[in-house]
This record gives C-alpha cells, sequence and structure tokens, in this order.
C-alpha cells in the first residue's frame, strides 16, 4: 500500500487541529496546576481517546468527511490534545523519585482508561474501525 | 504574545512531524512509526525538562506534546488487537517511552 499523499488542506487540517488541540491541553494542564497525582494529563488522554474512538469509528472514504474527522479531528486535534511525552516523564520522575506505586497506578490507569475510551468512543457511534490500518498511516 | 505564537507554530510543527512519520512509517498490523513518535518525543521531554518555563512551554508542552499522541497509541492498541501484537505494542511503548524519558532526564540534570 503507498502512503497517502500530502495535499494542502491537509497540511493545514492537521497543523490547524494540532494547535487547538494542544492549547486545550495547556489551558486545562495550566488551569489545574501542580497536583500529586498526574489527573490532569490522564483527563485529556482519556478525553482525546474517547473522541479519537469516535470520530475514526469508520474509515471515512468520502475525502471532505476523512480531512475533518481523520485529518483535523483525529491526528490533528485529538493527537495534539493527548500527550505521551508528558505522560512518559510523569512517571518516570514518580519511579526516580521513590513514588512507584503512584507512577505504576497512573500508567495502567492511563493505558486503560484510553483503550476502554477508544471503544467506548467507537460504540457510541456505533461502529468499529477496520482493525489493523494504524491511525497515523495517512494522511 | 511572541511566546503564544511560538506555541501554536511548534505544537502545528509537532502534529505534523507526527503524521510525516506515521505515514511513512506505519504499515497495517504495525504502528510503527506511532511507536518511534512517542519514544523519542518522550526522550527529547526528559531532556527539556529544567529549561527555562518559556522554552519548555513552546518546546516542551507545545512542539512534543503535539508531536506525540496518546489517542493514536490507544487508537492502534485497539486496532491491531485483542492479541499478543497488541500486548507487545501496548507494552513495548510505555516501557521504551518511560526508559526514554529517564534517560533524558538524567542526561538533563
Amino acid at each position: 500500500m503507498p502512503a497517502a499523499r500530502w495535499t494542502p488542506e491537509r497540511v493545514a487540517a492537521v497543523a490547524v487541529g494540532g494547535a487547538a488541540g494542544t492549547t486545550v491541553r495547556w489551558a486545562v494542564t495550566t488551569r489545574v496546576g501542580d497536583v500529586a497525582f498526574p489527573w490532569p494529563v490522564l483527563a485529556v488522554n482519556v478525553v482525546g481517546s474517547l473522541v479519537l474512538g469516535a470520530a475514526l469509528a469508520e474509515e471515512w472514504r468520502h475525502p471532505r468527511a476523512r480531512l475533518l474527522l481523520h485529518d483535523l479531528g483525529g491526528i490533528g486535534f485529538c493527537g495534539g490534545l493527548t500527550t505521551f511525552s508528558t505522560f512518559a516523564v510523569e512517571v518516570a520522575e514518580r519511579l526516580r523519585d521513590g513514588d512507584a506505586a503512584v507512577g505504576v497506578v497512573y500508567a495502567a490507569a492511563s493505558v486503560a482508561g484510553a483503550i476502554a475510551a477508544v471503544l467506548l468512543g467507537a460504540a457510541i457511534v456505533g461502529r468499529v474501525r477496520a482493525a489493523g490500518r494504524p491511525v497515523e498511516a495517512e494522511p | 504574545m511572541i511566546t503564544a505564537v511560538g506555541f501554536a507554530v511548534a505544537a502545528a510543527l509537532g502534529a505534523l512531524a507526527r503524521a510525516e512519520l506515521g505515514r511513512r512509517g506505519s504499515r497495517p498490523g504495525r504502528p510503527l512509526g506511532t511507536f518511534v513518535v512517542n519514544v523519542s518525543g518522550s526522550f527529547l521531554l526528559g531532556l527539556l525538562a529544567g529549561t527555562a518555563p518559556p522554552l519548555f512551554t513552546v518546546l516542551g508542552v507545545g512542539g512534543l506534546g503535539a508531536y506525540t499522541t496518546f489517542s493514536s497509541f490507544a487508537g492502534d492498541a485497539v486496532g491491531l488487537g485483542p492479541n499478543r501484537r497488541a500486548v507487545v505494542y501496548v507494552a513495548g511503548s510505555v516501557v521504551g517511552g518511560v526508559i526514554a524519558a529517564a534517560a533524558g532526564l538524567a542526561l538533563s540534570t
């Protein structure tokens, strides 16, 4: 399968969606501030996974639907709203500082919560997307 | 103001870099692109820990936050499984990301 090509519309959709989702995450985490258990990032990761599960429950073939739901909403907004790097650093910091139990619970809750959220989002829409094709394999 | 513009630009570039690596690195049944993005981004964010707040906000929260993704990670896990490949992908991403972040943190101090 040849990789899908970029178009100016898709570049704009991923860029704008990514900046918007990232700004929402910044607003949430900044408003909450420092907390013992890193639930703000857990919350945005679970919510973003729920939205992604719903947005990508179907493989959108119509170009405009694909541009809006897959590129702008899924890869852009949900990808920007959620983050793996802050999650990994938060777990590593807790392991380093002797809070291994908190780190393990946080990691397990993030993984289980996000996967359950994807399934729930897909179930709400009533479909489960075609198995096996990675979310970011396109555009 | 400059920080806000830099933040939005870094976030947009991070999302585009992630999509391009996913496009090049991921194939049906093998979400390698997103794995590479998440592990490399975790290492770089660990390295950035301790930098000045405006720089960390722009490059760390904005750029690397948008570059890495938890939603596509979870979506790929669902798309793969439930099977052994999905377990390997999930465990490999989490363990690899945390080790990479710890390495970055160790090098930053």
